[in-house]
């Protein structure tokens, strides 16, 4: 790791003006929050995969969320693990993807097991696991041995407080068919290794699901060179 | 000697690219000449002949005048030398593939039986499968080296022969240990046992060697077993190691024969006392031994002639910081010894004339003459890449004049003014008077200054410009400091020229609208006859400076030197004179090595055919330059290639178009529109580029209407119909012209885009101060602590932690202060707390909440005792982080006043982007870090990215440089090309390039060479840096282009038989049945 570039930064941040900041925040409260806002970044990341996922819960709001789940974090209600969320894709509705919020802090290979089996008896190959702190080492190891038959893909709380896509920093990514990526070749006389990358573990990668040989459309918004597009390999 | 012409080489020898080897014993042998055996130097005759089989055998070449080479028989001067070599008794470590022994060893078996590399047969087959793809990059190929390295450095016990195997690591200088059985001794083994049992044996008949009985265990490898078990692996595991087997081998890696080079490059100086000594010899690198020469040469006539007027030469001083330090100019053969040449281009050299020493280069062959006439004249040179600025323009007593000349009260009379216009006769024009007659004939020096730029009637030379000057104060051209310049079709109406108009970098200046609406030959007459104009008025003139010019002293040192300094400030102004010598000092250094480190980075990029940013693998850096593909050179605006004001008023100065209609402010839209939709129009120009147009006569139209809709424009005189007038023909040569310069700005193919960039950011950099480097505004702000990111634990917010022991239980008791917390606005409450603590490593128990304020934790039973347990608990407990962000150290609130709105922005000192984020209240989406690594990993590259370019973008601003946006974006885009952020270091280069000789020229040279012999690596010269070492043209600018041309060759034609001809056939035959 490159511990040199991780100097002491300096990181502005823009704040909004919030509606009165409460007293203090209860537990209930920061957590319904945070539910409900990873839940919804979750739902905007299963849409921008294809899945269908309708519009009103797209556009749930806190209260909404409190009302179909309840508003006692603390007191089981809900549970985190009763989020879970099942999406059926868009084009191929066999094509299934879980979202489990598993309970514990920190999941080990347990856990991972039961979501297998699981999905095993539903015949679901896809699954999302949102964990709270981490993973232990070997249960990581078993996502990467289940890979080509059962895709799990993980994803820290902390990552899904916002939708990273929607940043400023982040132009908009589309992801090429093969055919769109041959005429790209083509036109550039181009091995795909010579396109510029874009790495399978890169946060954006991740929220769309990224494989290898894969190609992403780059829309560049600046405000001197206008709308410039550009392209990456996923490696 | 006259160079040869270049010449395309014969296809047959022409270097294709280089592989690296080992060298064997064997090849040694081959490249030698004669084995060195004595360790004698000379006979001890008196003539002092080497010995033969010497060091200094005459069969190695020569070293001396008087003895020729007795292998080729030629001279000192001809002869190239020869090798020779020398066989060890014993085998040696090379130092420069220590590591890679090392490397071998912990991956092969130590039994000299065995030596198979300890990889079980299925895995051993996984990495052969990868190994035989022929297309590995070098990088795949280190990596998966590094991969198969950390395997088998876990195996104990060899999967092959069953021999244990231990750690192998370097110990001392050049020497190896192998720790057998270092993981067997803590454990009983029973092999240990059975060894350390022999040991205690010897131990009895000899007690002294108790001591070293350890080191029994520790085995030492020396470079002879280590070759033995080197030839002893099987050539198929070979390839394992990375190895290519049919170069080389590894037992190659261990020294058995050493290479001697030639005498002629360790001469040896015959003195009465001792001759040169031939220890210095063994360590000479092998350097010379790959490259010797081919075939003779033919003779050449040489034609040898004096330089002469008018020859094209180069002139060039250090430190060649950018491509303007290296220029083409025209030889004027004076007497004298010093170079001469017109101060207008000091600047580009940063040429001053208090001892400055430059070089010229003659260029020899026509092909270089006329690139260097075409590309590298000084007149195709007078604006900078960097940023479009003219650079080559009028400097001191240029200025000076031209300033003195346009003055409001500078009136000349006819002697006078003559004089001074006759100083232009030198070159062809005739000059036209021109006349202001009051009450005396008298002209003005505006008028006469005029003449630079349009010497008579029949010059086309109508130049417009409208500019403030340094002295501008307000109300254009009535400011009572006359710095408003209006120069009107050439003519100076208003405004006293000064630097901003007539010096370097700018593009408000005469001579750069002169050079882009007249072009470079306009440009640079006129440049010119300002210095003989302005040379010749300032001597008649005179003009001095005294005592009085000092500037007065400002800030700390209030004293000037004409009012005298105190001692205090005499002091602190000396203190800042050392420091601006030493930042000096510093700074050349480092700013020096970023320039390198850049240049080698970004050498290789050059912009293809398709328009497309590449380097010389034909890898994509960016699919158009800059994301427009417009060269910077060419933006007149600030990074626009149209000053579309600029344009207007030129256009409507020139073509008064005086019988035309005004167009309203509806036609004005409804006939720009038209053209601006086109299809053509679009194909030639940008999407942008048409928008900046529509806004631009958007507003001009709105002018218009205000104009409109007051009476005056219909009712009053003609002259109300001039204000803002724009006619049909003005305004479609206006949208013709927009259309030329952009297509003009469009940047051609082969330029070397990526060197630009490189000295566009590296030359300025020497202007940059090191230490007045602060974040803009931190030292005005308003600071607010934000109490959201700072760390609490319960130790700051509870009124008290107890142990408690009851008859039936025993717990430990916190009590909250809830007070404290909500005066302390800590946003938490118990159950939040609760949380916290559960999750801390350390503790585990029960935790139960009573109340709005107790907190009961039981300990759980562990193997600890009950009361350590407590114990150590209670300890914990008030360190806990019940709130706050990992990594955050600071944060404060800045007040910002926006147009008039407040607006508060959070500064957050630290490295965890992540969870700032996330945090409560702020409004992630607009979160930014100036860490590009924290962006790379929360954001993803596209988001670090634009980081790295908004980061050198401030670091340029805040030094006051300006820099076209596209050579930062280049630098971004390359930094970022592999998909992680890679540094413009030796690090991130070794990431970028695949080239052994780019990597071996910039830093870590044995290193990479070492390596890539061990490799078998081939370098396919392609880049800027291998071209130059293998003497081949470079892949950029003109070298990109190679003429094919289609030889017209003929179809063989196939010889007709004999028996196809029919009047050969009989009918006979055909008539059988």
């Amino acid at each position: 790791m490159n511990v040199g570039i991780l100097a002491f930064g300096l990181i502005k941040t823009l704040q909004t003006q919030e509606p009165g900041i409460e007293e203090y925040q209860s537990f209930d409260k920061v957590h319904g929050d945070r539910w409900d806002t990873i839940r919804k970044t979750v739902m905007q990341l299963c849409h921008d995969r294809g899945y269908l996922v309708t519009q009103d819960e797209l556009d749930q709001t806190l209260d909404q969320f409190k009302e179909q789940f309840g508003d006692k974090p603390s007191e089981k209600r809900p549970a985190r693990s009763e989020l879970i969320v099942l999406v059926a894709h868009n084009d191929d509705p066999t094509d299934q993807m879980f979202v489990f919020f598993p309970d514990e802090p920190k999941i080990g290979i347990k856990t991972i097991k039961t979501y297998c089996q699981r999905m095993q008896e539903e015949t679901i190959h896809r699954a999302i696991i949102v964990v709270q702190t981490g993973m232990t080492p070997s249960a990581k190891q078993s996502l990467v041995d289940m890979a080509p038959k059962y895709i799990l893909e993980y994803f820290l709380e902390s990552e899904l407080l916002i939708n990273i896509t929607e940043h400023e920093l982040v132009p908009e990514h589309i992801v090429l068919t093969p055919e769109e990526k041959q005429e790209l070749l083509t036109r550039y006389k181009l091995k795909d290794n010579q396109l510029m990358r874009i790495q399978a573990g890169d946060p954006v990668s991740r929220y769309f699901g990224l494989k290898r040989g894969q190609v992403v459309k780059i829309v560049r918004n600046s405000e001197t060179a206008g709308r410039y597009i550009s392209y990456r390999l996923v490696c | 000697m006259v160079k040869d012409q270049f010449r395309e080489r014969n296809t047959a020898c022409k270097i294709s690219h280089v592989t690296f080897c080992v060298d064997s014993p064997t090849e040694i042998q081959q490249q030698s000449h004669i084995q060195i055996v004595s360790k004698n130097l000379y006979c001890q005759d008196p003539q002092r002949t080497p010995i033969p089989h010497g060091l200094l055998d005459r069969r190695m070449g020569t070293n001396q005048k008087e003895a020729n080479c007795t292998t080729c028989g030629q001279n000192l001067s001809d002869c190239v030398g020869h090798f020779g070599y020398i066989d060890l008794p014993l085998p040696v470590f090379h130092i420069g593939y220590f590591r890679c022994v090392i490397n071998i060893l912990q991956s092969i078996c130590k039994n000299p039986t065995c030596a198979r590399v300890l990889l079980g047969e299925e895995k051993a087959a996984g990495f052969r499968a990868k190994l035989r793809n022929p297309a590995l990059s070098y990088l795949v190929r280190k990596s998966l080296k590094k991969k198969i390295l950390e395997t088998t450095k876990k195996v104990s016990v060899c999967p092959h022969c069953g021999e244990i195997n231990g750690v192998v690591k370097k110990c001392g200088l050049l020497k190896i240990s192998h720790e057998k059985y270092k993981n067997r001794t803590k454990k009983k083994d029973a092999i240990v046992e059975d060894l350390l049992a022999e040991y205690n044996e010897a131990v009895k008949f000899n007690p002294e060697i108790e001591a070293h009985k350890k080191f029994g265990l520790i085995q030492t490898l020396n470079p002879l077993e280590v070759l033995q078990l080197f030839e002893a692996i099987p050539l198929e595991d070979i390839p394992l190691l990375l190895m290519n087997a049919e170069l080389s081998k590894p037992s190659d890696l261990i020294l058995t024969r050493l290479l001697v080079p030639p005498n002629c490059i360790r001469p040896s100086v015959i003195s009465d006392l001792k001759s040169g000594t031939n220890e210095d010899d063994l360590t000479m690198k092998l350097s010379e031994c790959s490259f010797s020469s081919t075939g003779g040469s033919k003779p050449i006539r040489e034609f040898l002639r004096h330089l002469v007027d008018n020859d094209v030469v180069l002139f060039n001083r250090q430190p060649s910081l950018h491509k303007l330090s290296i220029m083409a100019h025209r030889a004027k053969v004076l007497p004298h010894r010093t170079f001469r040449f017109n101060e207008c281009v000091c600047t580009p050299y940063n040429a001053d004339f208090d001892g400055d020493e430059m070089n010229v280069h003659l260029p020899q062959t026509e092909e270089a003459r006329a690139e260097a006439l075409v590309l590298m004249a000084n007149k195709s040179n007078l604006v900078t890449p960097r940023n479009g600025e003219l650079l080559i323009a009028a400097t001191q007593d240029f200025i000076t004049g031209g300033y003195l000349l346009t003055q409001k009260n500078a009136f000349f009379n006819r002697a006078q003014t003559m004089r001074i216009a006759s100083t232009l006769i030198a070159g062809k024009e005739l000059i036209l008077s021109v006349v202001f007659v009051r009450t005396a004939v008298i002209w003005t020096g505006k008028q006469i200054f005029s003449l630079i730029l349009k010497p008579n009637r029949d010059c086309p030379v109508n130049a417009n410009l409208k500019t403030k000057g340094r002295a501008y104060t307000a109300n254009e051209e009535f400011c009572h400091r006359d710095s408003y310049v209006i120069l009107r079709n050439s003519e100076l109406l208003a405004g006293s020229m000064d630097k901003s108009t007539l010096g370097s970098g700018g593009k408000a200046n005469v001579f750069y609208i002169l050079l882009r609406d007249f072009g470079e030959d306009v440009a640079v007459t006129a440049m010119w006859r300002l210095s003989r104009m302005t040379s010749f008025y300032l001597m008649n003139r005179g003009f001095s400076i005294g005592i009085g010019d000092v500037t007065p002293g400002q800030g700390f040192v209030q004293n000037s030197f004409f009012s005298g300094l105190t001692p205090t400030e005499f002091f602190f102004h000396t203190m800042g004179g050392r420091e601006g010598l030493v930042d000096t000092a510093v700074k050349t250094a480092e700013t020096g090595y970023m320039q390198r480190r850049l240049v080698k980075s970004l050498e290789d990029l050059c912009v293809q055919y398709d328009m497309s940013v590449r380097n010389s693998m034909g890898d994509i850096v960016q699919f158009s330059f800059g994301g427009d593909g417009l060269d910077p050179s060419y933006m007149e605006g600030n990074g626009t290639p149209v000053e579309l004001k600029r344009l207007l008023d030129d256009i409507i100065a020139k073509n008064s178009s005086r019988s035309d209609p005004s167009l309203s402010a509806q036609e004005i839209l409804a006939l720009s529109n038209e053209t601006l939709d086109s299809k053509e129009f679009l194909q030639d120009t940008s999407e942008n580029f048409v928008r900046d147009i529509k806004k631009f006569l958007e507003e001009f139209s709105k002018k218009v209407e205000k104009l409109e809709s007051c009476d005056l424009r219909s009712n009053g005189g003609a002259i109300f119909k001039q204000v803002s007038r724009l006619t049909p023909t003005q305004l479609a040569e206006f949208l013709t012209r927009c259309r030329e310069k952009y297509v003009r700005a469009q940047i051609e193919p082969a330029t070397a885009v990526g060197a630009l960039a490189a000295q566009s950011i590296g030359e300025p950099g020497t202007q940059m101060t090191l230490k007045t480097f602060h974040f803009a505004g931190v030292a005005s702000m308003n600071i607010f602590i934000c109490s959201r990111f700072d760390f609490y634990s319960p130790g700051e917010v509870c009124e008290y932690i107890e142990e408690v022991f009851v008859p039936d239980d025993s717990f430990i008791l916190i009590k909250l202060d809830m007070d404290r917390i909500r005066l302390l606005h800590l946003e938490v409450d118990i159950d939040s707390i609760r949380y916290c603590i559960e999750r801390t490593r350390g503790i585990s128990g029960h935790l139960t909440v009573s109340g709005h304020s107790f907190l009961i934790l039981k300990p759980k039973d562990s193997s600890k005792s009950f009361n350590s347990k407590m114990y150590q608990m209670k300890q914990l407990l008030p360190s806990v982080v019940i709130k706050g962000v990992q990594g955050i150290n600071r944060a404060v609130i800045h007040e910002e006043d926006v147009e008039g709105v407040t607006k508060y922005k959070l500064l957050v000192e630290g490295d965890n982007l992540r969870d700032v984020m996330a945090t409560y209240g702020v409004k992630g989406v607009k979160c930014s870090s100036n860490n590009t690594y924290e962006v790379y990993k929360t954001l993803g590259i596209e988001a670090a990215r634009s980081t790295i370019m908004t980061e050198i973008k401030l670091v340029m601003e805040n030094h006051g440089m300006s820099i076209d946006f596209r050579h930062p974006m280049l630098v971004a885009d390359l930094m970022t090309s592999k998909g992680e952020v890679l540094g413009i270091t030796r690090h991130g280069l070794a990431k970028m390039k695949e080239s052994v000789l780019n990597l071996a020229s910039f830093e870590n040279t044995s290193d990479h060479l070492f390596d890539a012999a061990f490799y078998g690596q081939t370098d396919c010269i392609s880049g800027v840096s291998e071209c130059i070492i293998m003497g081949l043209p470079m892949n950029v600018g003109t070298g990109l282009i190679k003429l094919l041309q289609a030889v017209p060759r003929s179809e063989p034609v196939p010889r007709t038989l004999l028996f196809d001809n029919p009047e050969f056939h009989t009918n006979t035959l055909a008539a059988v049945p």
